[in-house]
């Protein structure tokens, strides 16, 4: 056998690896759809007498969880850049107090260029500490997180706020257009608008480039330092356009909104494919993921389990979901 | 594709350096970014209306009586009462209830326990129960999803009256009957919205504190009074309840520190603060058992030469039932009865689904337990023998 020979045969054979590792990649990618298609067919077929698929049960599944899911989808870009934000429920919080103070003598668009205001404050904050101090977003955020925490409880007393804005209430989740819920509007808007700057954009690329390997992005010429500070603005402005949701979908605000978001965030992002090592990123994977996570719940209530019994089931999904598709983690 | 000096692919755009990512410019955008929050936050809060002193001690009046969050006056539980033909009515109906709790707690498990066998009684059957973790968004979630099993009745302690009146509002529109425990959603109306609500005899509750503390203190001293710091009904009447009975019957104890406990979970640094700031402190008030009893339990613990101190609280908890026997520092617990609850949150359902006439405001008294009596309270209040360790603490 020829050297020229032994090197095609040789050469055929990484070509065969190389295509066998994308489909494997490309199968993966597909488990958490398969996984949410799964749960569905299950309790439809187990639920159907209590109307499990039914098109008001499905409207209300999304409309219960747009505001994690559209937390996870800018998640996605945060996890993808390697940084983290322990801050997003706490942000949460005070955007929804503040937008709901705010509209009790402002007209609605004052709110919410406040609450918006707010989250890309509290973004800012969060990036340029990070970078200037050269310290783990886990850190400053963990900061972050106490710091507003302690601003929601003082900003009314620890007292909820009634919106009773009809305008805002109705655009920000208790209405609709046409005859599509506002909460689809917004979820639908932000998958668009995210898959299209993750997968279209030279920044979507440099996002995923820096969580990849930071020093190879520096090399490469990438603006490191501005694409982490924008992965956790990303995530801020997400969590503070969650706040603006909740407050118009229960028509009003409490300190304790949020407080309970952050890991079933973190869960959705990781179940739609985004790594938490950072480099791999997945929008619409993030969305799947949430609506997993809040059809699992609805359907375990349902189906007349006992407490106990809802958490432990959940967390076994949400173990098997997880394990089955994180296989590897980026170099 | 531009490439760098090295030959990698060039990535950014031909416009170069941002001018920003400078370290001055950066420097500069964080500045005002905080300065940006911080002005916007001080406007609000300086634009927003006063929301007053906290709830709590400092705003609360005195309490002698129990009456309603919106000022509802009380019929004892015992008043509500099922007929043999209601009870045969309901049975042939094949009705259903929800049960939608603040959060999974020792007493929350005796209220389901209580419901539970009340409906089975009744032959109405349980199709969900729910607990929101006292997340009111949650809760909202939770209720959205009971709504799709059209229940006949819904029991549920609601978790903040303001953020989840329109979710009650809609579940009562569908049709389930409410029967709200210790709270009422802001705006709804009795009967149409909701068909009653029960709860513990606050203020008795609040005068048996006071009397279990006042006689463990000889009728002398200073306390401590913690409070929840958070507008939240039951605990605010208990509290000023146990204070205006405290003053009232023993004028020769002192509250000497009132002190917010916002996070029942960070009780423990509450009160170590308190003990390091008053040393002659001899009694503690503490809302209720679980975390911040324990806590103040743990933070006196820790003090260790702080052996003379009282402490009461309410419901019974097996965390610290057995200090109330090994004689510690409790002296006393003010044990509500969450399976009367229960039962009598049943009955009304039972009621309400056959259209009768439900209490608006009915209450349920509640135990005063020491050392002598907590075996007995434990099968009276939650219908269940107590644990092991309280036991053999307690024999």
């Amino acid at each position: 056998m020829s050297v020229l020979t032994g090197t095609g045969t040789s050469q055929s054979a990484d070509a065969r690896a190389a295509r066998r590792a994308r489909l494997g990649r490309g199968a993966r990618a597909l488990i958490p759809y398969a996984g949410f298609a799964l749960i569905f067919v299950v309790f439809a077929i187990v639920l159907r007498s209590h109307g499990f698929a039914s098109g008001s049960n499905l409207e209300s599944i999304v409309e219960q969880n747009a505001s994690i899911a559209i937390m996870a989808m800018g998640y996605a870009f945060t996890l993808g850049a390697g940084e983290i934000d322990l801050s997003i429920g706490s942000t949460v919080a005070v955007v929804a107090l503040t937008t709901a103070l705010v509209l009790e003598q402002q007209p609605a668009w004052a709110g919410v260029l406040v609450g918006l205001a707010i989250g890309l404050g509290v973004g800012l904050v969060n990036g340029l500490l990070t970078v200037l101090l050269r310290v783990p977003s886990f850190l400053i955020t963990l900061g972050m997180m106490s710091v507003l925490a302690g601003i929601a409880e003082a900003l009314t007393n620890l007292q909820s706020v009634a919106v009773t804005n009809n305008a805002f209430n109705g655009v920000f989740g208790s209405g609709s257009l046409g005859p599509v819920p506002s909460l689809f509007v917004w979820v639908g808007a932000v998958l668009v608008v995210a898959q299209v700057v993750l997968r279209r954009t030279r920044y979507g690329r440099h996002v995923l480039a820096v969580g990849g390997g930071r020093e190879a992005a520096v090399s490469t010429g990438i603006r490191v330092r501005s694409v982490r500070v924008s992965a956790l603005v990303i995530s801020a402005v997400s969590a503070a356009l969650a706040g603006l949701l909740y407050a118009g979908r229960l028509q009003g605000a409490a300190y304790t909104l949020g407080s309970t978001d952050l890991l079933t965030v973190i869960a959705a992002a990781i179940i739609g494919g985004t790594s938490l090592f950072g480099g791999k990123a997945s929008v619409p994977g993030a969305l799947v993921g949430a609506l997993l996570l809040g059809m699992l719940q609805e359907g375990l209530i349902l189906m007349g389990l006992g407490v106990p019994d809802q958490l432990i089931a959940e967390g076994v999904v949400v173990v098997v979901a997880v394990a089955v598709g994180l296989r590897e983690r980026p170099e | 594709m531009k490439r760098t000096a090295t030959g990698a692919p060039l990535l950014v755009g031909w416009r170069g350096r941002n001018k920003w990512a400078g370290r001055a410019g950066s420097r500069a955008v964080l500045v005002a970014g905080t300065a940006g929050l911080i002005i916007a936050s001080a406007g609000i809060a300086a634009a927003a209306p006063s929301y007053g002193p906290s709830i709590g001690a400092a705003g609360s009046g005195p309490v002698t009586q129990t009456v309603g969050p919106n000022h509802e006056k009380a019929v004892p539980a015992t008043s509500v009462t099922i007929t043999p033909s209601e009870v045969a009515a309901l049975r042939k109906g094949h009705f259903t209830a929800a049960m939608a709790w603040h959060q999974a707690s020792t007493f929350a498990t005796g209220v389901t326990q209580g419901a539970e066998a009340e409906f089975k009684l009744l032959g109405i059957k349980v199709v969900a129960t729910t607990q929101a973790n006292f997340n009111a968004a949650t809760q909202v979630d939770q209720l959205q999803t009971i709504e799709a099993l059209r229940p006949s009745a819904i029991l549920s302690l609601p978790v903040d009256p303001v953020t989840e009146a329109s979710a009650y509002r809609q579940v009562s529109a569908k049709g389930s009957k409410l029967i709200l425990l210790s709270n009422v959603p802001q705006g709804l109306s009795y009967p149409k919205q909701y068909s009653g609500m029960v709860t513990d005899d606050l203020a008795n509750m609040g005068k048996q504190a006071a009397e279990l503390l006042g006689q463990a203190m000889h009728g002398q001293g200073n306390v401590g009074f913690m409070y929840y710091d958070a507008n939240y009904y039951v605990t605010n009447e208990r509290d000023a309840a146990f204070r205006t009975y405290l003053h009232l019957l023993y004028p020769k104890i002192h509250i000497v520190a009132q002190v917010a406990m916002p996070d029942p979970n960070k009780a423990q640094t509450v009160a170590s603060a308190m003990l390091t700031r008053y040393p002659d402190i001899q009694g503690i008030y503490v809302p209720w058992s679980a975390p911040p009893a324990e806590s103040v339990l743990a933070a006196l613990r820790s003090f260790g030469n702080r052996t003379g101190v009282r402490v009461v609280t309410m419901d019974l908890d097996p965390s610290i039932d057995a200090n109330l026997c090994q004689n510690h520092y409790l002296a006393g617990i003010v044990a509500d009865q969450p399976y009367l609850l229960g039962q009598t949150m049943a009955k009304e359902a039972g009621l309400a689904i056959l259209g009768k006439s439900v209490p608006r405001f009915a209450v349920v008294k509640a135990l005063a337990v020491t050392r002598e009596n907590i075996l007995q309270a434990w099968k009276a209040t939650l219908n269940q023998a107590p644990p092991a360790n309280i036991a053999s603490a307690c024999r």
